[in-house]
């Protein structure tokens, strides 16, 4: 789209995905000298930690965390950030990998976007706002979300109706309906794989019939609830905006599970529910929180007594796997359940909300993207295992959930373990020649 | 407030063009959206709402009302103002009185 913003084919390293172990890895390596590109598909970087409410076991602001760790590495004199850009495929070939790239047209000059919003307020068109989780209300030119970096706006050419509101309203003349996809090949020394994982789809368990009902709803969804400045401002069901009084909780509903495919733990869910059951005690007092599990894995550090804790405030943990769940009269949902610790009873439980915890699934197809096969679960593979972040590849590296379910801590520590590895990777490269002119600064102009 | 110049109209025109050899038009989802929108807001013009009634009034989803008022909240042109049971209730922000994006979420000084 803007090529003059393209200060350099070349870069030490390329890293891709700018979610918290993109911008761990980025910081890491921009720290150490690297001149570094870091590659996001979406409007901004911050990745899915960034809309969460709190972290567990310490729970910790979440976008308190994230966002000096967004704004040290966009701000970062040798790291240089592309948003709205796909990575299509990386080659390692003759000692230097080739990054093929898709930027992807925003509708706005970000050298000359000023971030004001003027045209997101002259919009008339509103969609389900994709970091709201669908809650909450986008206008079809935006800033993305009120943190986002770049705060530049874009422009949702789906819903957009082209009627030209923004055009007058901006005072910079930013907003370019010419703008094409452009698409261009980046060479690096190293490239680090940061995407992350998605969540299968809430409809994937018929049995669970999320379909049927706007009470049955998704854990990052329920993240936007719990934020004080979420699509509703508080927590309410979204069938009817009633304030909910007894919140169901299933896990393993989208892992551990034959029957959709998913066969492995996804990790952090049984912390997340307890985290997400803990602040709804706090959000609403008088409500009756219940965790359907099948083992509780508190397997990290202050893990264990956190989940004590959250038995100790009220919440109830109920040993059952849910067979069924049907929505009833009044919008509220009618879970069939075998309770383990009764004999395997059937019982019928009535809630007025229930939060589904999906499967986590990649979104790197490493066949396709990388020319390698994936592990068995979808993943990256990691075939040396005393160097768990290399893929396998030469001079391609990867962390976090691009490489299988983690937690935000693990992820970090993984991000700064595949940066390690890929410095070392540079350095055995140009061992004992002189280090190549390296340009002198990436950091983002204003027009990134 | 700047003026469309022939360039801006041109590249309009290009951009609809475009969109409509690949048989996109959001121009019915607009009208829709346009239509809801001012159901809700003359269901509120009577005062204070929940979403139950709202819905009652204009024969929208429940859902599809409170979508709405996330919208309307976030662009400071509804606020929630008290609560009927286990229902908020809802009323319209008059024009001019609130600046744009000033929520009640910001006024009551929510914090992480």
């Amino acid at each position: 789209m803007q090529n003059s913003q393209v200060q350099s084919a070349y870069f030490d390293v390329v890293v891709v995905g700018g979610g918290i172990s993109g911008i761990q890895a980025a910081l890491d390596l921009g720290d150490q000298d690297h001149k570094v590109l870091l590659v996001e598909r979406s409007a901004s970087i911050g990745g899915k930690m960034i809309s969460l409410s709190k972290t567990f076991p310490t729970l910790d602001c979440s976008s308190c965390i994230t966002t000096p760790k967004m704004s040290a590495a966009f701000h970062h004199p040798n790291i240089q950030v592309w948003t709205s850009t796909d990575v299509e495929r990386v080659e390692s070939s003759d000692g230097v990998r080739k990054v093929h790239l898709c930027r992807h047209p925003t509708y706005v000059d970000n050298s000359l976007c000023i971030g004001c919003r003027l045209c997101e307020y002259a919009c008339p068109v509103e969609y389900p706002d994709p970091f709201e989780e669908g809650l909450g209300a986008q206008r079809a030119i935006a800033v993305p979300f009120t943190n986002a970096l770049p705060q530049k706006a874009v422009l949702n050419p789906r819903y957009c109706i082209a009627c030209g509101a923004c055009i007058k309203a901006c005072p910079t003349d930013a907003v370019q309906f010419d703008q094409r996809e452009e698409r261009l090949t980046v060479e690096a020394g190293a490239v680090v794989l940061t995407t992350g994982f998605a969540l299968n789809s809430l409809e994937l368990k018929r049995e669970y019939n999320a379909a049927r009902s706007a009470n049955i709803i998704s854990p990052l969804q329920l993240e936007r609830l719990l934020v004080p400045h979420g699509p509703y401002g508080r927590v309410l069901r979204p069938s009817d905006g009633k304030v909910p009084g007894n919140v169901a909780f299933v896990l393993c509903a989208g892992s551990r599970d034959q029957s959709i495919g998913v066969l492995y733990c996804s990790r952090f869910c049984c912390m997340y529910s307890i985290k997400q059951a803990m602040l709804l005690s706090g959000a609403l007092p008088t409500a009756e929180l219940t965790i359907y599990y099948m083992d509780i894995r508190a397997f990290g550090k202050g893990h264990e007594q956190f989940y004590q804790n959250a038995k100790a405030m009220g919440i109830q943990f109920v040993k059952a796997k849910v067979a069924s769940i049907e929505p009833v009269t009044g919008d509220d949902i009618s879970l069939r359940v075998e309770l383990e610790e009764e004999a395997g009873r059937v019982a019928e439980r009535r809630h007025d909300l229930v939060v589904l915890a999906q499967g986590a699934i990649p979104v790197f197809e490493p066949a396709k993207a990388l020319n390698t096969p994936a592990a068995e679960d979808g993943f990256l593979r990691q075939p040396d295992s005393v160097k768990i972040t290399w893929t396998g590849v030469e001079g391609v590296f990867a962390a976090g959930c691009a490489l299988g379910p983690k937690d935000i801590v693990d992820s970090i520590v993984e991000a700064g373990a595949a940066a390690m590895e890929a410095s070392k990777f540079l350095a055995m490269r140009t061992a004992g020649r002189s280090p190549a002119q390296k340009p002198d600064r990436l950091a983002n102009p204003v027009g990134t | 407030m700047a003026k469309l110049t022939d360039n801006h109209k041109a590249a309009l025109k290009r951009f609809r063009d475009q969109r409509k050899e690949q048989g996109e038009d959001p121009a019915e989802y607009a009208k829709q959206f346009r239509r809801e929108r001012l159901a809700i807001e003359a269901a509120l013009k009577n005062g204070p709402a929940t979403v139950p009634a709202i819905a009652n009034a204009t024969g929208l989803a429940g859902k599809q009302v409170l979508w709405h008022l996330a919208g309307m909240r976030k662009y400071g042109l509804a606020r929630e103002v008290d609560q009927d049971g286990d229902y908020p209730r809802y009323e319209l922000i008059a024009a001019g009185k609130e600046t744009q994006g000033k929520t009640d979420g910001a006024k009551n000084g929510a914090r992480c």
